[in-house]
């Protein structure tokens, strides 16, 4: 559905850039819901996937002289690889493992645009894929990306996968009581929220065809992409879209033509945010539907509707 | 097979000479417990006695230092704690539960080692058997009182059919009313065969025990029948601070009261 609002509004809206930018961060914001939303994980340094994927398609074009669309799953394949690399982090947690994270991302930007490196990934020069720029159909690549990811989040919402996951993100250790393999199961999920973020770069590596290092590794990515996340809402289908949408589109419509009051109207909305929503705007929709349902049921009060009983989070 | 036959003669679960303990400090020392096919054990002891580091150890959550833990006749203390599960160890750890999750989640990740297609007929078992968590079944379990929650928390155990439920103070933070409940549940998922070792404080649990393992300082002081543990003056002093002699008015840790 998203995924057909962007092809919708691709026909009205003068500007793909923009949209094609947005359905690059849409993915990556269901990509930390995924880790984050799911499994309690938080990476600040998610960009590295999103790098790793850029690289991936750019130099599996470059030298294996593949089409662009072939070269998305060498950009999943760079990242899935990366994420595999970086297993030992999953033994830690919090605040340890975001910090860990965003230093693995930091080395990985470093090797990468390394002059000494530049005769295979061209170094701090940056890449050139012009030969294989083709807006369209990067673009239909954007849309397909927003398709999967949104495909990814609803198969978790709804399959045993996810119960163990969001099980795993409850309490580890009843989880593994439960008869899950905690280990196993989140790496399930690092590795297909790593997979997300790689095919996230290597969409964003075809539609731009021309980066530097510094831009697919701009640690601001990953905090956009969190923000949008949890402005949302984690752990909800619905969420980190909504999320990306919003705020993106703030950001496009105040911040770049007067970036003072983008980050007075992004500030004020994040501390309203914490403040009293602080499972996202999705914790919104879950909220009111009980009380919704309950209002339908029954006009008088059974039971089931006394005071103080009501969210989850009473 | 002989080996068959061997196998149902040894208990279902038994626990030889088995030490263990957190960094520096060993909790456990040679401590030796058997259950047996639809037997229920009571574990008694003191606070800091080592019942939740035992059934910890039982559970795999804590690497054994010695000794060695058998279920069916295989050792399985080399397995990880989902694994034991899978093999007929259902754990109900004094939270039990995963209270951001939905009720009927809960039942669900319980019955997450069986085959899918007998998950319904599992979970209308458990719902006949506790109407009241099927009541509540779409509301967040942190969202229910204490009481509930228990109750969801042993019928979660349930789902996974477990040939032996390993379970750790059941009744703390309970209500009388609810461990009233608990135990006339347990005691009637107890005839279909299952089996039960519970460490607990609450005398009310007497009710379900064949035998009782009584724990003091990480060692087995005590080990017999029920009878046998009321006769037993200084371990019932120690323990249900039931001083005075067993003729006396406060009587022997009052069963028929439950």
């Amino acid at each position: 559905m998203p995924a057909a609002g962007f092809v919708v509004a691709n026909a009205f809206y003068p500007n793909q850039q923009e949209l094609v930018m947005m359905m690059v961060y849409l993915a990556l914001a269901q990509g930390i819901n995924v880790i984050y939303g799911f499994t309690g994980y938080l990476p600040f340094g998610y960009v590295g996937f999103f790098g790793a994927g850029a690289y991936g398609l750019a130099l599996s074009v470059l030298y294996l002289h593949v089409p662009a669309g072939v070269g998305l799953l060498f950009a999943v394949l760079a990242a899935v690889a990366v994420a595999a690399l970086l297993f030992p982090l999953l033994r830690l947690e919090g605040v340890y493992f975001a910090i860990a994270s965003l230093a693995a991302a930091e080395a990985l930007y470093e090797v990468i645009s390394n002059p000494s490196l530049a005769a295979v990934t061209k170094g701090p020069y940056g890449i050139n894929l012009v030969s294989a720029y083709n807006a369209n159909a990067s673009f239909v690549a954007a849309v397909a990306l927003v398709a999967v990811s949104m495909g990814i989040v609803v198969y978790l919402r709804t399959s045993r996968l996810g119960l163990a996951l969001r099980a795993i993100r409850s309490d580890a250790v009843s989880a593994e009581f439960a008869g899950i393999n905690v280990v196993q199961r989140r790496t399930v999920a690092w590795l297909l929220s790593a997979a997300m973020a790689g095919a996230a770069g290597g969409t964003f590596a075809w539609y731009t065809s021309t980066f530097y290092p510094g831009a697919v590794f701009d640690s601001s990515i990953s905090i956009f992409a969190i923000v949008f996340a949890l402005f949302g809402g984690v752990g909800t289908t619905w969420g980190p879209a909504l999320g990306a949408v919003v705020l993106f589109g703030v950001y496009n419509a105040v911040g770049i033509s007067q970036p003072q009051y983008f980050q007075l109207i992004y500030g004020v909305l994040i501390v309203l945010l914490v403040l009293f929503l602080p499972g996202g705007l999705g914790s919104l929709v879950q909220r009111l539907a009980p009380r919704w349902r309950r209002l339908r049921r029954t006009p008088g009060r059974g039971p089931e509707a006394l005071p103080g009983v009501g969210g989850p989070d009473g | 097979m002989a080996s068959d036959t061997a196998a149902a003669a040894a208990p279902l679960l038994s626990v030889e000479g088995v030490g263990s303990g957190y960094g520096s400090m060993q909790v456990l020392w040679d401590v030796t417990l058997h259950v047996g096919r639809a037997e229920g054990v009571l574990l008694l002891g003191a606070n800091g006695a080592g019942k939740t580091t035992l059934l910890r150890a039982i559970s795999g959550s804590l690497p054994l230092r010695a000794g060695s833990i058998r279920l069916d006749g295989a050792g399985i203390d080399r397995l990880r704690a989902d694994q034991r599960v899978r093999r007929g160890a259902a754990i109900m750890t004094e939270q039990g539960v995963f209270p951001t999750l939905s009720v009927e989640d809960n039942l669900r990740l319980g019955a997450y080692t069986l085959p899918r297609a007998s998950l319904r007929a599992v979970m209308a078992e458990m719902y006949e058997l506790f109407p009241e968590v099927r009541s509540r079944r779409h509301d967040a379990v942190g969202s229910l009182s204490g009481g509930q929650r228990k109750l969801v928390a042993v019928a979660k155990a349930l789902m996974c059919r477990p040939q032996v439920l390993i379970m750790d103070e059941p009744s703390a933070g309970l209500s009388p009313r609810y461990v009233k409940e608990v135990v006339a549940q347990l005691a009637r998922v107890r005839e279909r065969g299952l089996a039960l070792l519970v460490a607990e404080q609450n005398v009310a649990f007497l009710e379900l025990a064949d035998r009782v393992y009584v724990l003091e300082g990480g060692h087995v002081r005590f080990e017999g029948t029920v009878d046998a543990l009321e006769g037993d003056a200084a371990v019932r002093e120690a323990f249900f601070g039931l001083g005075g002699p067993p003729s006396g008015g406060a009587g022997p840790a009052s069963r028929e009261q439950v």
